[in-house]
């Protein structure tokens, strides 16, 4: 119970007996006789103020000490500790079973206290111990895998603290089966120490608490390591299928090629594209109208940036001089030659073209009309010779007599 | 029957692009697709919903992905895709084991140090310079190839980026996708040992 009316009339009466609380605190976890403080000049007074005042406590016939939340407090903010290791669980637990077994054996009420605190205090510690060491691991542990950059080290120091952890377990083991003991139950019951009963139940909460906490650091370290040993072991085999691979026999060697078979994730697939018509109906609704009219003038904006993507037409184009060609009609020619007599030759040389057709262009359009209409016309075996002064380069031209079929 | 969850559309554009879906990852909407599949009773609705239209969502280690029978196989492009995944996964590690890091879900790197360490390190340098052989890694200089294959690793969503100023990405829960992959292959036992 707080027996003071404010937090600042506490800490004033903690200063001013700073000294006395150091003494205490500093011997360690053991009680000091209330005679011995008073020989270290503290008077009879101001001890019993602080013990009314629930911070110091009475053990045993004359023994004081901090009381356990106030021990507790300062354990904790000065992180005073002691590390569980085997030696300390082999002592602690001895210690307990030999003063438990004197206690029982001692008839003497004031020889059974000084056992029974020694019991309590012994008890109060385990508890304490076992909670500031696994906080301290569990701190430690979360710092290792945050901050340890260097997997190998980070390895070497999870499986100390591993190691560690080990040795709380054996430790929380040994005093929760203490504490099961039928013997164990009765000696708490029968005592009569509320203080003990109390002690009792706050290591019960502690163990329950380090226990929640013990798991939460075997599952870290133990994922950790884990994945340390899987990643070790994939790098070798990553290394292995390299090798095979670059010597072309991955795919002879391995299970390889079952495997990528047999894989169906999309990953590994091409991409899928779907593609679906609009329907109907909804083209029908004004956000279907919407929709055609922006593609349409997307579509029109497309349009007039590839026109404008081009290179624009040279001036020369738009000039207004126009090329006339002019062509003759092979068909109507060869009706009029069908429908007369004269010989092809004779016939082209005087017909009538609708331009100007000189001599020579007269002779290449009758080697291309008897090529042209062989199965039209009837080419004949006789020659005749054409003469012509008009013309010095044609003036003598020999040519096949053809006729009209 | 209970409703689909209203991301169900989203949820399946993501993952038909073969995409990943992780739960570290700082992206909040596919963090939030994650969470909407690993709600409740979502994941046996949503895969009996895609079974329904051939797709199978499948679960893996804190990451989520879609799996199809395929109808027409094409057993080579695949075979070369897992090649050059292997080649890829081959340069990571090789850098991590350098630097004694694990390449791995949660591991934090940046291309800087990567490309510091090609610079020291001959046989790194060397296996960056094959990765060349895959034409969309065939850069000129060592960095730009570094980002083209960060790049790929981003689109695959194997990886995001995490500190856009430091320029350091995280690796997802989708990368033990890769692993699992290959950890599956069984090489002959004459030749592992």
């Amino acid at each position: 119970m707080f027996l003071f009316n404010k937090i600042s009339d506490f800490i004033a009466l903690l200063n001013k007996e700073r000294k006395l609380i150091d003494i205490i605190f500093s011997t360690q976890k053991k009680a000091v006789r209330y005679d011995d403080l008073l020989n270290f000049d503290y008077e009879a007074h101001r001890i019993e103020e602080l013990i009314e005042k629930n911070i110091l406590i009475k053990s045993g016939r004359d023994n004081i000490e901090l009381s356990s939340s106030l021990r507790d407090f300062l354990d904790k903010f000065t992180d005073n500790y002691k590390e569980i290791n085997t030696e300390y669980t082999e002592w602690i637990i001895r210690d307990i079973r030999e003063n438990f077994d004197y206690y029982e054996k001692e008839n003497k009420y004031e020889e059974k206290q000084i056992y029974l605190n020694k019991i309590k205090r012994n008890l109060r510690d385990i508890g304490q111990d076992i909670l500031q060491n696994i906080n301290n691991i569990r701190d430690n542990v979360e710092n290792v895998i945050a901050t340890e950059q260097n997997y190998k080290l980070k390895k070497i120091k999870l499986e100390n603290y591993d190691k560690r952890r080990k040795k709380i377990n054996v430790l929380m083991n040994d005093i929760t089966e203490l504490l099961k003991k039928d013997n164990w139950k009765f000696f708490i019951k029968t005592s009569g120490d509320n203080d003990l009963l109390q002690i009792v139940a706050n290591l019960h909460k502690k163990l329950s608490v380090a226990h929640k906490n013990w798991i939460d650091i075997t599952q870290k370290i133990i994922v950790y390591l884990n994945q340390v040993k899987l990643q070790t072991e994939l790098t070798k085999k990553i290394i292995k299928l390299k090798e095979l691979k670059n010597e072309l026999i991955l795919r002879t060697t391995s299970n390889f090629e079952t495997i990528i078979q047999n894989e169906t994730s999309l990953f590994f697939q091409q991409d899928l594209r779907f593609s679906t018509k609009p329907s109907l109906a909804f083209l029908e609704t004004e956000n279907g109208i919407e929709l055609i009219e922006n593609i349409n003038s997307k579509k029109k904006r497309k349009l007039l940036n590839i026109k404008s993507d081009e290179t624009p037409i040279e001036n020369e184009f738009f000039n207004e001089n126009t090329e006339e060609k002019q062509r003759i009609n092979m068909e109507k020619i060869k009706l009029s030659f069908n429908s007369q007599s004269e010989n092809l030759f004779d016939f082209l040389i005087d017909y009538k073209y609708n331009m100007n057709m000189p001599i020579n262009k007269r002779i290449t359009l009758y080697c291309q009309f008897a090529s042209q209409y062989s199965d039209d016309i009837n080419i004949t075996e006789k020659y005749n010779i054409y003469n012509n002064t008009n013309n010095e380069e044609f003036n003598t031209i020999e040519y096949a007599v053809i006729l009209p079929k | 029957m209970p409703a689909l969850p209203s991301v169900t559309i989203d949820i399946f554009d993501f993952l038909s692009k073969g995409n990943f879906i992780s739960e570290d990852s700082t992206n909040d909407e596919t963090k939030d697709l994650f969470r909407v599949i690993d709600r409740n009773d979502n994941f046996e609705l949503l895969r009996d919903y895609f079974l329904n239209i051939g797709f199978i969502l499948e679960k893996g280690a804190g990451y989520y992905y879609f799996s199809r029978k395929e109808k027409k196989q094409n057993l080579e492009r695949k075979i070369e895709q897992a090649y050059k995944w292997l080649d890829i996964l081959d340069f990571f590690r090789y850098y991590a084991s350098a630097v004694k890091i694990i390449f791995s879900q949660g591991t934090i790197f940046s291309p800087t140090k990567i490309l510091l360490q090609c610079r020291t390190n001959e046989e790194l340098a060397n296996k960056l310079k094959k990765l060349k052989q895959y034409h969309e890694f065939n850069k000129e200089k060592p960095s730009e190839q570094i980002d083209k294959i960060i790049e790929h690793l981003v689109n695959e969503t194997f990886i995001e980026l995490q500190n856009p100023y430091s320029e350091e990405y995280k690796v997802l829960a989708a990368f033990s996708y890769l692993e699992k992959f290959f950890n599956s292959i069984n090489i002959s036992d004459k030749l592992s040992e």
